[in-house]
């Protein structure tokens, strides 16, 4: 069963994806944002798979990647963003892919979409 | 292998002379050479097409990060757009906020008079009822600035101040918004950039490593070099002593050939012997493969 670390500072959201998460089998740990998450994963947190949104306060989406990458370097994982009115999606998206992200899921998204994302991304 | 004149004992029987065993040897030592060289070449070979590989994976990374850079600088305008907005919202903060203390002194000064003008109305009051026409018409003119202060202009002025007020507070959000974001933008390009210009910089450095690769090669030229030598000197010294061994058939010399030969064939083996030894003290890069993570090889000889 796949192990999921989802991050994002919106509780709905979290709530929802957990749960979409869930129906597929997969095991899924939150965070409410990126220093939260770096953390679980540096107190020895063990996931396939890393989900984040990339505007967050306290640690953006583009920081959480590269120290994710840092600490397991073959760990996959998914941006997810809606943009906001300055900071746009397309520039949301470009910055997760420059800074290692293996898949980009613009917000919002369906459970369709989410799993296709979570099939690209996990290997094998 | 052996040769009509070959003062070998051994000659007359299928035993291989001293000679055989020379050229044996030189033969083996010509093909452990070869064999070398051959490595040379795949080495070669092989980091030239990693170059290519990492040069490619180079160009790759540069197209993205300049891609990237490019759009970024299109969102940077955009970015640029909100500082100016944001420029002219503070502007407009600043230009209410410097006619408030203008503002407070008028009403500060209004207040001033009719605290003035009360004091004297109660000190008429208090005085003789002669008075009584002074404090009425002074009373009708305080009511009549009371009445101007809060009449419809006045109505209208503060109408004004709180429109302004709320639209500068929907500006205020904004412009907290817009900073948040612009800070965000900021961060995020400087992460993403700064992430890229790291594997660049250590694809940079594997590309260095990969041409490394050239001295080694250059390294199993230059070991060649002295083992031809010794070849070459042994090949001469053989012909010398082929070309006394006529005059030895002859009886026309009592030179100790065989036991030069023999010298010969012992020096042949030794020169394949040290050869493979000399080699076998370099490290092959293609073991680099079977370390262990982080494991140093004694023998590496890149630079």
């Amino acid at each position: 069963m796949p192990r999921i670390l989802l991050i994002d500072d919106d509780a709905l959201l979290r709530e929802t994806v957990h749960q979409l998460l869930a129906l597929d089998g997969h095991e899924v740990s939150e965070a409410e944002d990126g220093d939260i998450g770096v953390r679980l994963l540096r107190e020895g947190l063990s996931v396939d798979l890393v989900i984040t949104d990339m505007l967050m306060p306290v640690m953006d989406g583009a920081k959480v990647i590269v120290e994710v990458r840092k600490l397991h370097p073959h760990l996959p994982v998914i941006a997810i963003s809606g943009g906001r009115r300055l900071l746009t999606l397309q520039f949301s998206l470009d910055t997760a892919l420059l800074s290692g992200a293996a898949q980009l899921l613009p917000k919002p998204f369906g459970r369709a979409a989410l799993q296709a994302a979570v099939r690209a991304a996990l290997p094998g | 292998m052996s040769h009509p004149h070959d003062p070998d004992p051994a000659a007359a029987g299928d035993e291989p002379t001293h000679a055989d065993h020379t050229v044996d040897a030189l033969c083996q030592l010509d093909r452990e050479m070869l064999a070398q060289l051959d490595r040379a070449v795949r080495l070669s070979e092989t980091s030239s097409f990693a170059v290519i590989e990492r040069v490619n994976e180079l160009r790759g990374l540069s197209g993205r990060l300049m891609d990237y850079l490019h759009r970024a600088h299109a969102h940077s305008e955009l970015i640029q757009g909100e500082i100016d907005r944001n420029s002219a919202t503070i502007a407009e903060l600043s230009g209410f906020i410097r006619q408030l203390p203008q503002q407070n002194q008028a009403e500060h000064e209004f207040l001033a008079h009719l605290d003035a003008e009360l004091g004297t109305l109660a000190a008429l009051a208090a005085a003789p009822a002669e008075h009584a026409a002074t404090l009425q018409a002074r009373i009708a003119a305080l009511q009549e600035d009371v009445r101007a202060r809060s009449g419809a202009r006045w109505s209208r002025r503060m109408q004004s101040n709180e429109t302004e007020s709320r639209r500068l507070e929907g500006l205020t959000e904004q412009l907290e918004d817009g900073v948040f974001d612009m800070r965000q933008f900021y961060a995020m390009l400087l992460t993403a950039i700064t992430e890229h210009t790291t594997a660049l910089d250590e694809g940079i450095t594997g590309l260095l490593d990969t041409a490394q690769y050239q001295d080694v090669v250059k390294q199993i030229v230059d070991r060649l070099g002295p083992a031809v030598s010794d070849r070459h000197s042994l090949l001469r010294e053989m012909a010398r002593l082929l070309q006394l061994l006529p005059r030895l058939a002859a009886g026309q010399t009592r030179l100790p050939v065989d036991d030069t030969l023999a010298g010969l064939a012992e020096q042949a083996a030794r020169l394949v012997a040290d050869y493979l030894d000399n080699e076998a003290q370099h490290r092959t890069p293609e073991a680099d493969d079977e370390d262990e993570p982080g494991e140093q090889s004694l023998r590496i000889e890149l630079f």
